[in-house]
């Protein structure tokens, strides 16, 4: 306890760390919306598609997550 | 001899001497041996936490998952990609706390974090269970890959013993070096292997996606998309909430967590595995090519659809290869899991039944558990019946029990008591036990209720028991103010 107050990196929470939670919302959320074979999206039925698309998503946001940390010298 | 039994024989021995040979230069302590002296790079760490990806369950059950049952496979691309995006805060907490204290297993963490031996012993108890029928399932895994891989040269027996016998050799010897070692070779391999097949069979049999999936849609209409009760929309996203909160609930992530050397690895994993488990897309790709080309696979066999399409499309030397690739993914992570039970065996059982016990003599004990822990899992596997079946489907609902103690416990002191942890880890497995092994379901307990509840995930109400055994605990008992406050 006091060590991780001594090495001074704790956690500290950001408003834009609730962009984490983007990724949940997006691709569970919009499922029931999503839950289709066609149109296909580059051969994948839709499903798929919107799916995989989320996975990608959710690298992205991680990625801008982790530059927006670099910048503020929470992430080395 | 046939060429492919050449092949997986090859590189069964080159995945025994990269294990072993990963011991060199290193004294064995516990530390070095469970968590390699919390000395791994990017490299290592990374490979170590995608080791979740390709396990023989993703290797066999991602494509029977395909075959048999279609779009519902895809929640394995969905609680993976969602844990990672929670790994991104939760791991770098994990090992900032763990790496002062030489914390060793994930009992070690819940003892330091709530001062209390006695939840570390349930911790310890909960993992070793949850653990043992992974390793059973790895074994199993192994034993149908190269049996069929070698055209039943070699049956599944005989693989088992084998495959047992390399991966208590180079674990006893090389600890979690031997691991991140073969998780090299079997991580470039799967890579190859399961992109050639993901692209090639499609285009063989159906000349493209867009043309596979039509012919599904055509000859199964409904195949592709989520089933409007049983495997619903509802059921998908409670199995994949539930599922990517248990993942870093599973003991040999936290030991995967501790051999990093800095704390910033886990965040960009956060970014890169994302992408880099789309690869099990590829995987289902197989499986759905199979469900035209190789019909009329059931039940548990639907699990052998990848191999029965590899040998109808493909030359032995190649079956051989992934035969090869699948055999890797049943000794990587059997290597991580008996590690693991092992490390908690010794230091948070033993130990705790005898305290004054030297760390070299844990050492040693941690090292004798590796052959009676992998004894047991090949004899559970070879005579184990329905119960471990049973097993299996609960490993998942038994860890994620721990992640409300887990959870709670960041912060300057732990947001919960020790006895109301306890408390609601012993509530929520009784509660797993009780459902699982009657085969209750949500649907069975309330036959009233509309059918998006009725689909939910019953693990979720094992989870809900456990808070709210927690709430009852913590307004029943007020805590003591702690004798260490300063």
């Amino acid at each position: 306890m006091d060590a991780d107050r001594t090495t001074g990196t704790r956690h500290r929470w950001r408003a834009y760390h609730a962009l984490a939670l983007l990724p949940t919302l997006g691709m569970l959320g919009g499922l029931p919306l999503a839950n289709r074979v066609y149109p296909l999206v580059f051969g994948l039925p839709f499903l798929m598609a919107w799916l995989v698309g989320w996975v990608v998503a959710t690298s992205a946001i991680m990625a801008l997550i982790l530059r927006l940390d670099r910048a503020r010298g929470i992430a080395e | 001899m046939n060429i492919s039994l050449a092949i997986l024989g090859l590189f069964f021995t080159i995945a025994i001497a990269l294990g072993l040979l990963a011991k060199r230069g290193h004294t064995m302590t516990l530390e070095q041996w469970s968590v390699g002296g919390r000395g791994f790079g990017s490299l290592f760490v990374f490979l170590l936490m995608a080791g979740e990806i390709y396990t023989t369950f993703t290797f066999l059950g991602g494509s029977g998952w395909a075959y048999g049952k279609g779009a519902p496979a895809l929640y394995i691309l969905c609680y993976l990609t969602l844990a990672y995006s929670l790994s991104y805060f939760l791991l770098p907490a994990i090992w900032r706390y763990a790496r002062g204290r030489h914390l060793v297993s994930q009992a070690d963490f819940f003892i330091a974090k709530y001062d209390s031996a006695a939840l570390g012993l349930l911790v310890a108890f909960v993992g070793v269970a949850a653990l043992v029928p992974y390793l059973v399932l790895q074994l199993k895994g192994l034993g149908i890959i190269v049996s069929e891989a070698s055209y039943g040269a070699i049956s599944p027996g005989t693989a088992m013993w084998c495959g047992t016998a390399a991966l208590m050799f180079y674990v006893v010897v090389s600890g979690v070096r031997g691991s991140a070692w073969t998780a090299t070779l079997k991580d470039a391999m799967i890579l190859v292997i399961v992109v050639v097949m993901g692209i090639w069979l499609p285009f063989h049999y159906h000349g493209g996606y867009g043309a596979m999936f039509t012919a599904i849609e055509t000859a199964k209409p409904g195949f592709l998309t989520l089933p409007a009760t049983g495997m619903s929309p509802s059921w998908f996203i409670s199995t994949v909430l539930l599922t990517s909160v248990g993942v870093y609930t599973w003991p040999q992530f936290f030991a995967g967590v501790y051999t990093a050397r800095s704390e910033n690895v886990f965040r960009k994993n956060a970014v890169v595995l994302p992408l880099y488990q789309l690869v099990v897309l590829f995987v289902f790709f197989t499986g759905f090519a199979a469900t035209l080309a190789v019909p009329g696979l059931t039940g548990a066999d639907a699990d052998l659809s990848l191999f029965r399409l590899a040998k109808a499309s493909f030359a032995p030397w190649a079956v051989g290869m992934i035969g090869a690739a699948g055999l890797l993914t049943a000794l990587v992570p059997g290597s991580m899991l008996l590690i693991t039970a092992a490390t908690m065996l010794a230091k948070n059982v033993f130990r705790a039944m005898a305290p004054r016990s030297s760390d070299r003599t844990v050492g040693i004990v941690a090292r004798a558990m590796v052959p009676v822990l992998a004894l047991c899992a090949l004899y559970l596997a070879l005579h184990g019946g329905q119960a471990i079946v049973a097993l299996l489907l609960m490993g998942y609902n038994v860890v994620t029990q721990l992640f409300p103690a887990l959870v709670l416990s960041f912060g300057d002191r732990p947001r919960i008591s020790a006895a109301a942890a306890l408390a609601g880890i012993v509530a929520g497995e009784c509660t797993v036990a009780a459902v699982s092994l009657s085969g209750t379901s949500i649907a069975s307990l309330a036959p009233s209720l509309p059918q998006v509840v009725k689909d939910l995930n019953i693990g979720i109400v094992a989870l809900a028991v456990n808070c709210a055994v927690i709430a009852l605990v913590m307004i029943a008992v007020p805590r003591r103010t702690p004798a260490h406050a300063a």
